[in-house]
Protein backbone atom coordinates (compact mmCIF):
# COMPACT_ATOMS: atom_id res chain seq x y z
CA UNK A 1 0.00 0.00 0.00
CA UNK A 2 1.16 3.33 -0.94
CA UNK A 3 0.88 6.43 0.79
CA UNK A 4 -1.42 7.66 -1.80
CA UNK A 5 -3.72 4.79 -1.08
CA UNK A 6 -3.46 5.30 2.84
CA UNK A 7 -4.71 8.60 2.19
CA UNK A 8 -7.49 7.42 -0.09
CA UNK A 9 -8.39 4.64 2.65
CA UNK A 10 -8.55 7.15 5.15
CA UNK A 11 -10.71 9.92 3.51
CA UNK A 12 -13.34 6.99 2.34
CA UNK A 13 -13.41 5.18 5.47
CA UNK A 14 -14.05 8.80 7.50
CA UNK A 15 -15.84 10.34 4.96
CA UNK A 16 -16.23 14.08 5.88
CA UNK A 17 -14.98 13.86 9.43
CA UNK A 18 -12.66 16.28 10.49
CA UNK A 19 -10.46 13.89 12.13
CA UNK A 20 -9.97 11.80 8.83
CA UNK A 21 -8.30 15.06 7.11
CA UNK A 22 -6.42 16.03 10.13
CA UNK A 23 -4.83 12.14 10.30
CA UNK A 24 -4.21 12.51 6.61
CA UNK A 25 -1.93 16.14 7.95
CA UNK A 26 -0.36 13.91 10.49
CA UNK A 27 0.92 11.35 7.85
CA UNK A 28 1.95 14.26 5.76
CA UNK A 29 3.93 15.48 8.27
CA UNK A 30 5.95 12.49 9.40
CA UNK A 31 6.51 11.13 6.10
CA UNK A 32 8.98 14.50 5.97
CA UNK A 33 10.57 13.49 8.67
CA UNK A 34 13.62 11.94 8.82
CA UNK A 35 13.03 8.10 10.66
CA UNK A 36 15.87 9.10 13.32
CA UNK A 37 13.55 11.68 14.57
CA UNK A 38 10.05 9.73 14.71
CA UNK A 39 11.47 7.78 17.64
CA UNK A 40 9.12 9.83 20.46
CA UNK A 41 6.26 11.65 18.98
CA UNK A 42 3.89 13.03 21.73
CA UNK A 43 0.56 14.49 21.06
CA UNK A 44 2.71 17.64 21.74
CA UNK A 45 4.92 16.97 18.50
CA UNK A 46 2.05 15.75 16.33
CA UNK A 47 0.27 19.07 17.14
CA UNK A 48 2.71 20.47 14.68
CA UNK A 49 0.76 18.85 12.13
CA UNK A 50 -2.46 20.65 12.79
CA UNK A 51 -3.38 23.63 10.79
CA UNK A 52 -3.20 25.46 14.93
CA UNK A 53 0.53 24.05 15.10
CA UNK A 54 0.77 23.78 18.72
CA UNK A 55 -2.78 23.28 20.53
CA UNK A 56 -3.81 19.38 21.47
CA UNK A 57 -7.49 18.85 20.52
CA UNK A 58 -10.37 16.46 21.08
CA UNK A 59 -10.07 16.61 17.12
CA UNK A 60 -6.12 15.20 17.02
CA UNK A 61 -6.74 12.90 19.51
CA UNK A 62 -9.75 11.57 17.34
CA UNK A 63 -7.02 12.20 14.39
CA UNK A 64 -4.44 9.57 16.37
CA UNK A 65 -7.11 6.94 17.25
CA UNK A 66 -7.45 6.43 13.70
CA UNK A 67 -3.75 6.20 13.18
CA UNK A 68 -3.16 3.63 16.07
CA UNK A 69 -6.73 2.01 15.58
CA UNK A 70 -7.65 -0.40 12.64
CA UNK A 71 -5.10 1.44 10.36
CA UNK A 72 -2.22 0.45 12.38
CA UNK A 73 0.00 3.06 11.58
CA UNK A 74 1.58 3.99 14.70
CA UNK A 75 2.46 2.06 17.91
CA UNK A 76 1.60 3.53 21.21
CA UNK A 77 3.58 3.31 24.12
CA UNK A 78 3.74 5.35 27.82
CA UNK A 79 6.44 6.76 29.32
CA UNK A 80 6.01 6.53 33.55
CA UNK A 81 7.31 10.50 35.35
CA UNK A 82 7.20 9.64 39.02
CA UNK A 83 6.99 12.39 41.58
CA UNK A 84 11.06 13.01 41.44
CA UNK A 85 10.99 13.44 37.93
CA UNK A 86 12.95 10.28 37.51
CA UNK A 87 11.29 8.45 33.99
CA UNK A 88 10.81 5.08 32.90
CA UNK A 89 9.76 4.02 29.60
CA UNK A 90 6.95 1.41 30.64
CA UNK A 91 6.74 -2.45 29.23
CA UNK A 92 3.77 -2.58 26.94
CA UNK A 93 1.77 -4.94 29.19
CA UNK A 94 2.28 -2.56 31.81
CA UNK A 95 1.44 0.77 29.46
CA UNK A 96 -1.28 -1.49 28.32
CA UNK A 97 -2.74 -2.25 32.36
CA UNK A 98 -2.18 1.32 33.39
CA UNK A 99 -4.62 2.60 30.29
CA UNK A 100 -7.23 -0.48 31.12
CA UNK A 101 -7.09 0.32 35.62
CA UNK A 102 -5.85 3.93 35.45
CA UNK A 103 -3.19 2.66 37.90
CA UNK A 104 0.60 1.97 37.01
CA UNK A 105 3.12 -0.03 38.70
CA UNK A 106 6.22 1.64 39.45
CA UNK A 107 8.95 -0.18 38.32
CA UNK A 108 11.41 0.71 40.91
CA UNK A 109 9.23 0.69 44.03
CA UNK A 110 6.89 -1.43 42.65
CA UNK A 111 4.00 -0.03 44.32
CA UNK A 112 0.77 1.23 42.82
CA UNK A 113 0.31 5.12 41.25
CA UNK A 114 -3.21 5.70 40.96
CA UNK A 115 -4.29 8.36 38.76
CA UNK A 116 -2.00 6.48 36.07
CA UNK A 117 -3.26 9.21 33.91
CA UNK A 118 -1.39 12.17 35.29
CA UNK A 119 1.92 10.49 35.29
CA UNK A 120 2.16 9.11 32.01
CA UNK A 121 2.93 10.20 29.23
CA UNK A 122 2.07 8.55 25.58
CA UNK A 123 4.30 8.54 23.02
CA UNK A 124 4.25 7.20 19.26
CA UNK A 125 6.23 5.58 17.37
CA UNK A 126 5.22 4.55 13.13
CA UNK A 127 4.53 1.12 12.79
CA UNK A 128 6.48 -0.91 9.78
CA UNK A 129 3.30 -0.76 7.67
CA UNK A 130 3.65 3.18 7.94
CA UNK A 131 7.42 2.91 6.51
CA UNK A 132 6.01 0.44 3.46
CA UNK A 133 4.03 3.14 2.55
CA UNK A 134 6.33 5.83 2.27
CA UNK A 135 9.02 4.17 0.26
CA UNK B 1 13.82 -20.98 54.74
CA UNK B 2 9.67 -19.95 53.93
CA UNK B 3 8.86 -18.53 50.66
CA UNK B 4 7.01 -15.73 52.01
CA UNK B 5 9.64 -14.68 53.48
CA UNK B 6 12.23 -14.85 50.54
CA UNK B 7 9.15 -12.89 48.68
CA UNK B 8 9.07 -10.50 51.85
CA UNK B 9 13.24 -9.99 51.99
CA UNK B 10 13.07 -9.11 47.84
CA UNK B 11 10.37 -6.83 48.17
CA UNK B 12 12.52 -4.97 50.40
CA UNK B 13 15.61 -4.43 48.45
CA UNK B 14 15.50 -5.41 44.71
CA UNK B 15 13.72 -3.00 42.39
CA UNK B 16 9.98 -3.95 41.21
CA UNK B 17 11.63 -4.69 37.42
CA UNK B 18 14.58 -6.20 38.30
CA UNK B 19 12.05 -8.85 41.10
CA UNK B 20 9.69 -9.37 38.28
CA UNK B 21 12.48 -10.40 35.48
CA UNK B 22 13.62 -12.94 38.31
CA UNK B 23 10.28 -14.47 39.26
CA UNK B 24 9.37 -14.60 35.69
CA UNK B 25 13.00 -16.26 34.35
CA UNK B 26 12.04 -19.41 37.33
CA UNK B 27 8.02 -19.46 35.61
CA UNK B 28 6.95 -18.24 39.01
CA UNK B 29 3.69 -15.80 39.46
CA UNK B 30 3.92 -12.64 39.76
CA UNK B 31 1.18 -9.64 40.92
CA UNK B 32 0.69 -6.50 39.61
CA UNK B 33 3.79 -4.71 42.12
CA UNK B 34 4.99 -5.80 45.04
CA UNK B 35 1.96 -5.72 47.08
CA UNK B 36 -0.18 -8.19 45.13
CA UNK B 37 3.16 -10.48 44.48
CA UNK B 38 3.47 -10.73 48.53
CA UNK B 39 -0.12 -12.09 48.57
CA UNK B 40 0.05 -14.61 45.86
CA UNK B 41 2.70 -16.03 48.15
CA UNK B 42 0.92 -16.04 51.41
CA UNK B 43 -0.73 -19.44 50.43
CA UNK B 44 2.30 -20.56 47.84
CA UNK B 45 1.49 -23.28 45.51
CA UNK B 46 3.31 -26.56 46.09
CA UNK B 47 5.41 -25.50 42.38
CA UNK B 48 6.18 -22.31 43.86
CA UNK B 49 7.33 -23.70 47.33
CA UNK B 50 9.91 -25.71 45.46
CA UNK B 51 11.34 -23.17 44.51
CA UNK B 52 11.60 -21.52 47.65
CA UNK B 53 15.96 -22.03 48.07
CA UNK B 54 16.27 -20.80 44.40
CA UNK B 55 14.57 -17.83 45.16
CA UNK B 56 16.41 -17.47 48.41
CA UNK B 57 19.83 -17.77 46.21
CA UNK B 58 18.54 -15.32 43.45
CA UNK B 59 18.06 -13.09 46.94
CA UNK B 60 21.53 -13.87 47.96
CA UNK B 61 22.56 -13.28 44.40
CA UNK B 62 21.32 -10.13 44.54
CA UNK B 63 22.51 -9.16 48.33
CA UNK B 64 26.00 -9.72 46.63
CA UNK B 65 25.63 -8.10 42.83
CA UNK B 66 22.72 -5.93 42.73
CA UNK B 67 22.33 -2.34 43.40
CA UNK B 68 25.81 -1.53 43.89
CA UNK B 69 28.24 1.41 44.38
CA UNK B 70 31.78 -0.56 44.13
CA UNK B 71 35.19 0.39 44.19
CA UNK B 72 38.41 -1.91 43.03
CA UNK B 73 42.12 -2.27 44.14
CA UNK B 74 44.73 -3.30 42.21
CA UNK B 75 46.88 -5.06 44.92
CA UNK B 76 50.25 -7.16 45.21
CA UNK B 77 49.72 -10.83 43.98
CA UNK B 78 51.03 -11.35 47.43
CA UNK B 79 48.47 -8.90 49.43
CA UNK B 80 45.50 -10.69 47.48
CA UNK B 81 46.83 -14.26 48.21
CA UNK B 82 47.04 -13.68 51.80
CA UNK B 83 43.54 -12.19 51.68
CA UNK B 84 42.11 -15.52 49.67
CA UNK B 85 44.00 -17.40 52.92
CA UNK B 86 42.47 -15.32 55.46
CA UNK B 87 38.98 -15.35 53.90
CA UNK B 88 38.95 -18.79 53.96
CA UNK B 89 39.45 -19.59 57.59
CA UNK B 90 36.01 -17.79 57.84
CA UNK B 91 33.96 -19.78 54.87
CA UNK B 92 30.70 -20.21 56.04
CA UNK B 93 29.68 -24.02 56.54
CA UNK B 94 25.84 -23.52 55.57
CA UNK B 95 24.04 -21.21 52.93
CA UNK B 96 23.41 -17.73 53.42
CA UNK B 97 19.92 -16.66 54.18
CA UNK B 98 19.67 -13.33 54.40
CA UNK B 99 15.70 -13.02 54.05
CA UNK B 100 15.17 -12.61 57.67
CA UNK B 101 18.15 -10.32 58.23
CA UNK B 102 16.50 -8.08 55.73
CA UNK B 103 13.21 -7.77 57.62
CA UNK B 104 14.82 -7.18 60.73
CA UNK B 105 15.80 -3.62 59.97
CA UNK B 106 15.59 -2.73 64.29
CA UNK B 107 16.59 0.73 64.49
CA UNK B 108 18.96 0.61 67.77
CA UNK B 109 21.18 -1.38 65.31
CA UNK B 110 21.74 1.39 63.71
CA UNK B 111 25.15 3.25 64.81
CA UNK B 112 26.60 -0.61 64.72
CA UNK B 113 29.50 -1.10 62.64
CA UNK B 114 29.15 -3.50 59.81
CA UNK B 115 29.10 -7.00 60.85
CA UNK B 116 30.67 -9.98 58.78
CA UNK B 117 27.08 -12.10 58.45
CA UNK B 118 28.82 -14.74 56.04
CA UNK B 119 32.13 -15.72 53.88
CA UNK B 120 31.43 -17.37 50.61
CA UNK B 121 32.59 -19.05 47.77
CA UNK B 122 31.02 -17.91 44.42
CA UNK B 123 32.03 -19.12 40.61
CA UNK B 124 34.46 -17.17 40.31
CA UNK B 125 35.59 -16.06 43.53
CA UNK B 126 35.21 -15.35 47.49
CA UNK B 127 33.16 -13.04 48.57
CA UNK B 128 32.92 -11.59 52.57
CA UNK B 129 29.57 -10.52 53.01
CA UNK B 130 28.77 -7.19 55.59
CA UNK B 131 25.56 -6.48 56.86
CA UNK B 132 24.35 -2.83 58.53
CA UNK B 133 21.56 -0.73 59.10
CA UNK B 134 21.71 2.59 57.42
CA UNK B 135 18.92 4.78 56.55
CA UNK B 136 17.63 6.49 52.88
CA UNK B 137 14.68 9.16 52.91
CA UNK B 138 11.48 8.97 51.62
CA UNK B 139 8.53 11.33 51.28
CA UNK B 140 5.32 10.42 53.14
CA UNK B 141 2.23 12.53 52.97
CA UNK B 142 0.93 13.45 55.92
CA UNK B 143 -2.64 14.50 57.40
CA UNK B 144 -3.74 18.13 56.75
CA UNK B 145 -5.92 17.88 59.95
CA UNK B 146 -2.91 16.19 62.00
CA UNK B 147 -0.41 18.99 60.80
CA UNK B 148 -1.94 22.23 60.32
CA UNK B 149 -5.34 21.55 60.90
CA UNK B 150 -7.27 24.78 59.60
CA UNK B 151 -4.48 27.76 59.68
CA UNK B 152 -3.66 27.74 56.21
CA UNK B 153 -6.39 27.54 53.42
CA UNK B 154 -3.19 28.13 50.73
CA UNK B 155 -1.78 24.61 51.75
CA UNK B 156 -2.69 21.95 49.31
CA UNK B 157 -0.52 18.66 50.80
CA UNK B 158 2.49 18.47 53.41
CA UNK B 159 4.69 16.00 53.38
CA UNK B 160 7.45 14.94 55.41
CA UNK B 161 10.89 13.55 54.72
CA UNK B 162 10.73 10.33 56.48
CA UNK B 163 14.51 8.45 57.68
CA UNK B 164 13.51 4.84 56.43
CA UNK B 165 16.31 2.46 58.17
CA UNK B 166 17.31 -0.47 55.53
CA UNK B 167 19.53 -3.63 56.13
CA UNK B 168 22.77 -3.03 53.32
CA UNK B 169 24.61 -5.78 52.28
CA UNK B 170 28.40 -4.53 51.45
CA UNK B 171 30.59 -6.97 50.21
CA UNK B 172 34.66 -7.33 49.40
CA UNK B 173 34.78 -10.01 47.07
CA UNK B 174 38.28 -11.80 46.06
CA UNK B 175 38.45 -13.28 42.37
CA UNK B 176 39.79 -16.40 42.13
CA UNK B 177 42.26 -15.57 39.50
CA UNK B 178 44.38 -11.53 38.74
CA UNK B 179 44.75 -9.43 41.58
CA UNK B 180 42.05 -6.63 41.76
CA UNK B 181 40.08 -6.84 44.66
CA UNK B 182 36.56 -5.83 44.47
CA UNK B 183 34.15 -3.71 47.31
CA UNK B 184 30.68 -3.33 46.28
CA UNK B 185 28.37 -1.59 48.85
CA UNK B 186 24.61 -1.34 48.70
CA UNK B 187 23.49 1.23 46.98
CA UNK B 188 19.99 1.52 46.51
CA UNK B 189 18.18 4.22 43.79
CA UNK B 190 17.65 6.62 46.89
CA UNK B 191 20.16 6.16 49.22
CA UNK B 192 22.26 9.37 49.86
CA UNK B 193 25.65 9.26 48.06
CA UNK B 194 27.32 10.81 51.50
CA UNK B 195 25.71 7.77 53.66
CA UNK B 196 27.61 5.61 51.34
CA UNK B 197 30.97 7.40 51.45
CA UNK B 198 30.83 6.72 55.55
CA UNK B 199 29.84 3.23 55.50
CA UNK B 200 32.80 2.40 52.97
CA UNK B 201 35.08 3.41 55.60
CA UNK B 202 33.61 1.27 58.22
CA UNK B 203 33.73 -1.64 55.89
CA UNK B 204 37.39 -1.16 54.85
CA UNK B 205 38.34 -0.88 58.27
CA UNK B 206 35.74 -4.00 59.29
CA UNK B 207 37.40 -6.32 56.89
CA UNK B 208 41.14 -4.94 58.07
CA UNK B 209 40.03 -6.13 61.37
CA UNK B 210 38.76 -9.48 60.29
CA UNK B 211 41.63 -10.33 58.08
CA UNK B 212 44.60 -8.94 60.04
CA UNK B 213 46.00 -6.17 57.87
CA UNK B 214 44.62 -3.22 56.16
CA UNK B 215 44.73 -4.02 52.07
CA UNK B 216 41.94 -1.60 50.88
CA UNK B 217 42.98 1.31 50.81
CA UNK B 218 44.04 2.74 47.56
CA UNK B 219 41.17 2.49 44.77
CA UNK B 220 41.91 2.07 41.10
CA UNK B 221 40.97 5.64 39.15
CA UNK B 222 38.11 4.95 36.79
CA UNK B 223 38.53 8.34 35.57
CA UNK B 224 39.93 7.35 32.03
CA UNK B 225 37.26 4.90 31.54
CA UNK B 226 34.40 7.62 31.09
CA UNK B 227 35.71 8.79 27.68
CA UNK B 228 36.84 4.91 26.40
CA UNK B 229 33.72 3.39 27.32
CA UNK B 230 31.59 6.35 25.89
CA UNK B 231 33.94 6.13 22.69
CA UNK B 232 33.71 2.28 21.88
CA UNK B 233 30.52 1.48 20.42
CA UNK B 234 30.47 -2.09 20.76
CA UNK B 235 29.92 -1.39 24.51
CA UNK B 236 26.09 -1.47 25.12
CA UNK B 237 23.90 1.95 24.42
CA UNK B 238 24.93 4.97 25.98
CA UNK B 239 21.55 6.19 27.65
CA UNK B 240 23.14 9.19 29.92
CA UNK B 241 26.56 11.79 28.99
CA UNK B 242 27.76 15.02 30.63
CA UNK B 243 30.31 16.26 29.10
CA UNK B 244 32.42 19.93 28.75
CA UNK B 245 33.25 21.59 25.30
CA UNK B 246 36.30 23.62 24.08
CA UNK B 247 33.34 26.28 23.12
CA UNK B 248 33.19 26.83 26.99
CA UNK B 249 29.86 24.96 27.50
CA UNK B 250 28.50 21.49 29.95
CA UNK B 251 25.94 19.84 28.41
CA UNK B 252 23.98 16.87 29.41
CA UNK B 253 21.89 14.26 27.30
CA UNK B 254 19.52 11.42 28.68
CA UNK B 255 17.79 9.01 26.60
CA UNK B 256 14.26 8.59 27.19
CA UNK B 257 13.08 5.36 24.96
CA UNK B 258 14.13 2.11 26.77
CA UNK B 259 16.62 1.28 23.69
CA UNK B 260 17.50 4.14 22.37
CA UNK B 261 21.46 5.33 22.35
CA UNK B 262 22.56 8.47 22.36
CA UNK B 263 25.82 7.53 20.53
CA UNK B 264 23.44 7.34 17.28
CA UNK B 265 21.00 10.33 19.00
CA UNK B 266 21.30 12.98 15.60
CA UNK B 267 20.72 16.07 17.79
CA UNK B 268 24.10 14.61 19.86
CA UNK B 269 26.12 13.66 16.71
CA UNK B 270 25.27 17.13 14.98
CA UNK B 271 26.43 18.48 17.91
CA UNK B 272 29.72 16.19 18.15
CA UNK B 273 30.36 16.59 14.54
CA UNK B 274 29.78 21.00 14.78
CA UNK B 275 33.31 20.77 16.83
CA UNK B 276 36.50 20.37 15.46
CA UNK B 277 38.04 19.47 19.24
CA UNK B 278 36.59 16.14 21.04
CA UNK B 279 34.10 16.58 23.94
CA UNK B 280 35.15 15.78 27.00
CA UNK B 281 32.58 13.54 29.19
CA UNK B 282 32.69 13.45 32.53
CA UNK B 283 29.76 11.23 33.67
CA UNK B 284 28.35 8.46 31.62
CA UNK B 285 25.86 5.60 31.82
CA UNK B 286 25.85 2.38 29.58
CA UNK B 287 23.33 -0.14 29.36
CA UNK B 288 23.64 -3.67 28.15
CA UNK B 289 21.14 -5.90 26.91
CA UNK B 290 21.52 -9.64 28.03
CA UNK B 291 18.77 -12.34 27.21
CA UNK B 292 16.92 -14.11 29.68
CA UNK B 293 14.69 -15.99 26.84
CA UNK B 294 13.32 -14.92 23.20
CA UNK B 295 10.87 -12.46 25.15
CA UNK B 296 13.09 -10.76 27.96
CA UNK B 297 15.90 -9.41 28.15
CA UNK B 298 18.28 -8.24 31.80
CA UNK B 299 18.86 -4.65 31.01
CA UNK B 300 22.06 -4.10 33.84
CA UNK B 301 23.20 -0.19 33.96
CA UNK B 302 26.61 0.96 34.63
CA UNK B 303 27.02 4.36 36.09
CA UNK B 304 30.61 6.33 36.17
CA UNK B 305 29.91 9.62 37.21
CA UNK B 306 32.29 12.44 38.12
CA UNK B 307 31.80 16.39 37.68
CA UNK B 308 33.01 18.67 35.09
CA UNK B 309 35.55 20.19 37.76
CA UNK B 310 37.06 17.10 38.35
CA UNK B 311 37.87 17.10 34.17
CA UNK B 312 39.56 19.67 33.73
CA UNK B 313 41.88 18.71 36.57
CA UNK B 314 45.85 17.93 35.76
CA UNK B 315 44.94 14.23 37.10
CA UNK B 316 41.33 13.43 37.22
CA UNK B 317 40.49 10.82 39.61
CA UNK B 318 37.39 8.30 40.57
CA UNK B 319 37.30 6.02 42.78
CA UNK B 320 34.23 4.13 42.08
CA UNK B 321 31.67 2.95 39.64
CA UNK B 322 27.82 1.66 40.20
CA UNK B 323 26.01 -1.01 38.79
CA UNK B 324 22.25 -1.49 38.62
CA UNK B 325 19.36 -3.42 37.34
CA UNK B 326 21.31 -6.86 37.95
CA UNK B 327 19.18 -9.78 37.95
CA UNK B 328 21.93 -12.11 38.69
CA UNK B 329 25.26 -12.09 39.58
CA UNK B 330 26.53 -12.86 35.73
CA UNK B 331 24.65 -10.18 34.90
CA UNK B 332 27.30 -8.31 37.58
CA UNK B 333 30.01 -9.75 36.18
CA UNK B 334 29.25 -8.95 32.83
CA UNK B 335 29.25 -4.66 33.41
CA UNK B 336 32.17 -6.03 35.62
CA UNK B 337 34.15 -7.67 33.23
CA UNK B 338 33.42 -4.72 30.91
CA UNK B 339 35.49 -2.59 33.57
CA UNK B 340 38.46 -4.78 33.76
CA UNK B 341 38.76 -5.16 29.78
CA UNK B 342 39.51 -1.23 29.56
CA UNK B 343 40.85 -1.38 32.49
CA UNK B 344 43.79 -3.35 31.65
CA UNK B 345 43.75 -1.78 28.52
CA UNK B 346 44.23 1.99 30.31
CA UNK B 347 46.67 -0.09 32.16
CA UNK B 348 48.75 -1.24 29.60
CA UNK B 349 48.70 1.75 27.72
CA UNK B 350 50.05 3.63 30.57
CA UNK B 351 52.91 1.25 31.44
Amino acid sequence: MTIGELKEEILGKWEGAPAAALSVCIIEYLASLPAEELKFLTFRSLAKATPSKMVVTAELAAAVNILTGSLSLLDVHGLLIDEYEREYDLDDDEFAAARTTNSVVHPETGQIITNAAAHIVPYFVPTDRFYRAIK
Amino acid sequence: MSITSTILGMSKRIPWSVGSLILYSMGLPRGRGWEKTIEAYEEPTKRASKAADDLENALTEHALAGEKLVRLYDLEPTEIAALREALKTHVSEVPLELSQLILDTNSDVASAAPLLVGVVVVPGGIAAVYSSIRTMPEREALSMDETIGETRDDVESVFAMVNVPYRAFDVVFLPAWGTRAELRMDFPISAPQESIALAVNQVEVAFAEDVGFEALSSPTNLFPLIDKMYQDTAEGIVVELHFNTTAGSTHSARTRRRSANLRTDPYHNAGVKGLTAPIQPFSVTIRWQLPVDAKRNALPELTLHSGSAEREKANPFLGTFVVRRCSSISDFDHVRDRIHHHLDAEQSDAA
